[in-house]
């Protein structure tokens, strides 16, 4: 192979006998290559011959900046060089050809994703472009067009070369492993701000899979899938919370306004809009939470004459009466709470040994209260965030501690039956 | 009995309306060939049907000149075939095939295409495909985004679609010459209306999330591989070099092959850490760093060592050369002396001896002073000599001398490197046969100057020119080979998770 290749370059430079005998320079350029990595950095090959009768050649290279320089003669023997103004000083000592091989980053150039190859060529030359590369634009029509293992290779005539560029999918192993840490790196970003991310993990573990199955380009195309869902997930989320905000904000500032009439559906809403959240049904809970603010904005004070009751609104008003009261007189139960003797909570103590202390809190509070409590008065009383306290509760309830009933649209919380002193009750 | 009769009488009218199809598909001519394109030299096969037996005229006519013809008899079932072999010259364009027979003709029709440019077309068609489906994506990005599409991007994609399809029909037809430049036309649309809609993806996608910094940081990460994959390579030639360099007999540092297999281990494992993520991007850079500083004092050391020994070496040979260059100037000179001023070629000739003593100085001082240095004198040596033929007048004599000279140090250093590579076992009876050829123009451009025949000097080098390029487009394939050889090599290491080996 190597021999070939001495032949072939011994060949070269006698063809270029005349060319260097008949003009002035002191080297003729005959092959040409580029090769451009992914990063931009690209491999240069350049075999000029040059003329024997001189000790030192000057050769005008690509770019301004040359890494990893290589230069040898005809024999492949190297030869040593210094930096002239625009290229290298070859010691050449009476050499025939000289193989010049160097990296540069200097002739290409990127704008978003388009990558741009500059070369100002005397030959022909060949160029390798990188693996997943799509033609933007050549300024002029190639010579010669081939593929080698998913490389792009193109033969251009002499010139000012300019060919544009963009890299989709790369397909190696090396890209799909950069891709599938990223992707990782970000979902492991939106699950620690607590958003479920169960799609983008799926998608994850898919590539994992094409990876170990050495399907490089699925590999690299389910992880991006992957950080795309994890980011629509992030966004969803954040949009569902923005909504339950506002819904919280406008439930608010209705109630302080004393318009109640219709603000126990908006709360009951935005009680589902917080589940949903909870349970990774982010679009869900926006739209539950866009519903809730809709029926807060709607709530109206409560008509004191003028307008006839019906029969139902006449039982609403009393049921609200009666929460009132019952609100009341709970609100004024002592700050230390005493716990009646109603609920055997030393066996639901002793039954569930691994129990949050600020969950025993909560159940101490309900069997003060008389074994059943609306959410809001949890929430007022220990000041959790509403998101936190349905967590909670839906935490003791599925451990069978308590059960939930929604009465006129606000959730209430009863200490399971099988706790209360002398058995469950009808 | 009736039923018999009935029986019978259908059957007749089936034979005869059998038969009866069987003598209209016969008597009907037809001719076809097997492939509707050919490049020169193929072999065309002509086939088609008459009637059964029947003598077939066949003609092959190309510009309304008739370059083929042939009768052939159809077999029983009335079908008849024939070849023709294409000239390895045939002219490209579209050929007509007629046959006729029992007073009917038939035609058909075929191209004879350039296909050196078939794969060229191919493969413009197969970017400008890859092209139109990026736009297409960037567009439904958009759309999905809801952002308009601009009218320019749209109306670019529409004609970029429009002249990729018809450099397809152009391609299908054989017409490869228009299929490239229609897909060049097609690929300068859809990259401008690429352009434009990614930027607005871009924007778009921009505005919510932080994906610029994301593709950074992919690009920051891949970016080591690649630097890491060039450090492996580099490696590779270090080592290539030491190789060569003692091949010759020189002796390589003791402490390179350990440095040198000391950066292997540690690429490999920074390799191993960027890819568990054991080592952050940052982390992997530092330490590339440092290897890479590693490597160039490596190299360095090398360029120290033995490539100063072998260039002090390649001084003492060139000077040598150069020494025997201007005795063989001085002979031809001498030769020459009746077409040359007696003054100029005393003045030359003492210039020329003085610069043969000046570069005996040199040699001594070889050695003993800094390399570098003495390569500057000995270039100006050089130079002096081109400097003083040029003093030489009469019919081009100078530029006549200084050429033949640069021809005869290349056939000098060539004819080491065809002795060189003979000893390594390779064949080099065409390079020697080349050398010769060489040696013999040499022999008679200075018989031609001797004469004062200086048309005849340039035709000489005319026609070895043309001799020359000629072995060039030769062993181009050559080169292209060992090309595609070094990036597959390089494919391979790569995937071995190896930089170059």
């Amino acid at each position: 192979m190597r021999g070939k290749a001495y032949i072939a370059m011994f060949l070269t430079t006698l063809l270029a006998v005349i060319p260097l005998a008949e003009g002035q320079e002191q080297y003729t350029p005959i092959e040409l290559s580029f090769i451009v990595f992914p990063d931009g950095y690209v491999a240069v090959d350049y075999y000029v011959d040059v003329d024997p009768t001189k000790a030192r050649v000057n050769v005008s290279l690509f770019g301004n900046l040359y890494l990893d320089i290589f230069v040898e003669d005809q024999d492949g023997l190297p030869l040593d060089y210094s930096s002239s103004s625009d290229g290298l000083t070859v010691d050449t000592l009476g050499s025939a050809s000289v193989l010049i091989s160097y990296v540069t980053a200097d002739l290409t150039g990127k704008a978003g994703t388009t990558w741009t190859f500059k070369a100002p060529t005397l030959i022909n030359a060949t160029i390798l472009l990188p693996d997943g590369s799509t033609i933007l634009s050549l300024n002029m029509v190639p010579l010669a067009m081939g593929s080698i293992d998913g490389g792009l290779l193109i033969t251009m005539p002499p010139g000012n070369l300019e060919i544009a560029y963009t890299i989709g999918i790369v397909g190696t192993r090396e890209h799909a492993i950069v891709v599938i840490r990223d992707a990782e790196a970000k979902i492991g970003e939106i699950k620690a701000e607590g958003i479920i991310v169960e799609e983008a993990e799926s998608l994850l573990q898919q590539a994992y899979g094409a990876l170990d199955s050495e399907l490089y380009a699925e590999a690299e195309q389910l992880a991006n899938q992957a950080k795309a869902a994890a980011r629509d997930s992030q966004e969803a989320a954040l949009s569902a919370k923005d909504a339950i905000d506002a819904a919280s904000a406008s439930i608010a500032a209705a109630s302080e306004a004393g318009r109640t009439v219709g603000l126990d559906d908006a709360e009951g809403l935005l009680q589902q809009a917080e589940a949903g959240y909870e349970a990774g049904d982010y679009s869900g809970a926006r739209t539950l939470a866009g519903e809730a603010q809709t029926a807060a904005d709607r709530a109206e004070a409560p008509k004191r004459r003028g307008i006839p009751y019906t029969w139902l609104a006449a039982g609403l008003g009393g049921a609200a009466v009666f929460i009132y009261v019952a609100f009341f007189l709970r609100k004024r139960a002592p700050e230390a709470v005493e716990i009646k003797a109603a609920y055997d909570l030393e066996t639901l103590f002793e039954e569930k040994p691994y129990m949050r202390l600020d969950d025993k809190e909560v159940i101490r509070f309900i069997a003060a209260a008389g074994g059943e409590a609306f959410a809001a008065e949890i929430r007022d009383r220990f000041d959790v965030p509403r998101t936190s306290l349905w967590r909670m509760i839906r935490r003791l309830e599925g451990e069978g501690i308590v059960d939930v009933e929604t009465i006129g649209g606000q959730s209430l919380v009863r200490i399971s039956d099988k706790y209360r002193l002398g058995g469950a009750q009808g | 009995m009736r039923l018999g009769r009935l029986a019978a009488t259908l059957m007749v009218i089936l034979i005869v309306t059998q038969s009866l199809a069987i003598s209209v598909t016969a008597t009907t001519l037809t001719v076809e060939t097997e492939e509707s394109n050919y490049k020169p030299g193929d072999k065309v096969e002509i086939y088609g049907s008459a009637g059964a037996n029947s003598t077939v005229y066949i003609a092959l006519i190309y510009n309304s000149s008739k370059i083929f013809d042939e009768n052939v008899t159809a077999d029983g079932e009335g079908e008849f075939s024939e070849d023709y072999t294409l000239e390895a010259d045939a002219d490209f364009g579209t050929y007509t095939v007629t046959a006729s027979s029992d007073g009917e003709s038939s035609e058909t029709y075929f191209t004879v295409v350039d296909t050196s440019k078939k794969d060229l077309a191919k493969e413009l068609l197969r970017q400008v495909e890859r092209l139109r489906e990026r736009v297409q994506e960037a567009f439904d990005e958009l759309e999905e985004e809801n952002v308009t599409i601009p009218s320019q991007a749209e109306e670019n994609f529409t004609l970029g679609v429009e002249a990729a399809t018809k450099a397809s029909e152009a391609f299908d037809a054989g017409n490869y010459t228009d299929a490239i430049e229609l897909a060049y036309q097609a690929l300068e649309y859809l990259g401008d209306a690429y352009n434009v809609v990614q930027s607005l993806v871009i924007t778009e996608t921009e505005k919510d999330t932080e994906v610029e910094g994301d593709e950074d940081d992919v690009e920051r990460a891949y970016g080591l591989y690649m630097a890491i994959r060039r450090a492996f390579e580099f490696i590779d030639k270090v080592n290539t070099t030491a190789d060569r360099l003692e091949a010759e007999g020189y002796t390589i540092d003791t402490e390179i092959r350990p440095r040198l297999e000391e950066a292997n281990t540690s690429l490999t494992d920074l390799r191993s850490d960027l890819e568990s993520g054991v080592k952050t991007v940052e982390e992997v850079a530092e330490e590339l760093a440092r290897i890479r500083e590693f490597l160039g004092e490596t190299n360095g050391l090398l360029h120290s060592t033995a490539i100063r020994e072998h260039n002090t070496m390649m001084a003492e040979r060139f000077m040598e050369q150069t020494q025997n260059q201007i005795r063989g100037l001085e002979e031809k000179i001498l030769r020459l002396r009746e077409r040359l001023e007696a003054e100029k070629v005393v003045s030359v000739g003492n210039s020329l001896g003085a610069i043969y003593r000046k570069i005996e100085r040199l040699r001594e001082r070889l050695g003993t002073e800094d390399l570098d240095g003495l390569l500057d004198e000995l270039q100006l040596a050089a130079n002096e000599i081109d400097g003083n033929l040029t003093m030489l007048n009469g019919e081009g004599m100078s530029t006549n001398l200084m050429e033949m000279n640069r021809i005869e140090a290349r056939i000098r250093v060539l004819t080491k490197t065809a002795e060189r590579l003979s000893r390594k076992g390779y064949n080099t009876t065409d390079v020697e046969d080349q050398l010769e050829s060489a040696e013999r123009l040499l022999s008679e451009m200075m018989s031609q100057l001797t004469a004062g025949d200086k048309e005849g000097t340039r035709e000489l080098f005319k026609e070895a020119k043309e001799h020359f390029k000629e072995i060039r487009k030769n062993i181009h394939t050559s080169w292209m080979e060992e090309l595609k050889q070094r990036i597959q090599e390089r494919k391979e290491n790569h995937s071995n998770g190896r930089g170059g080996d």
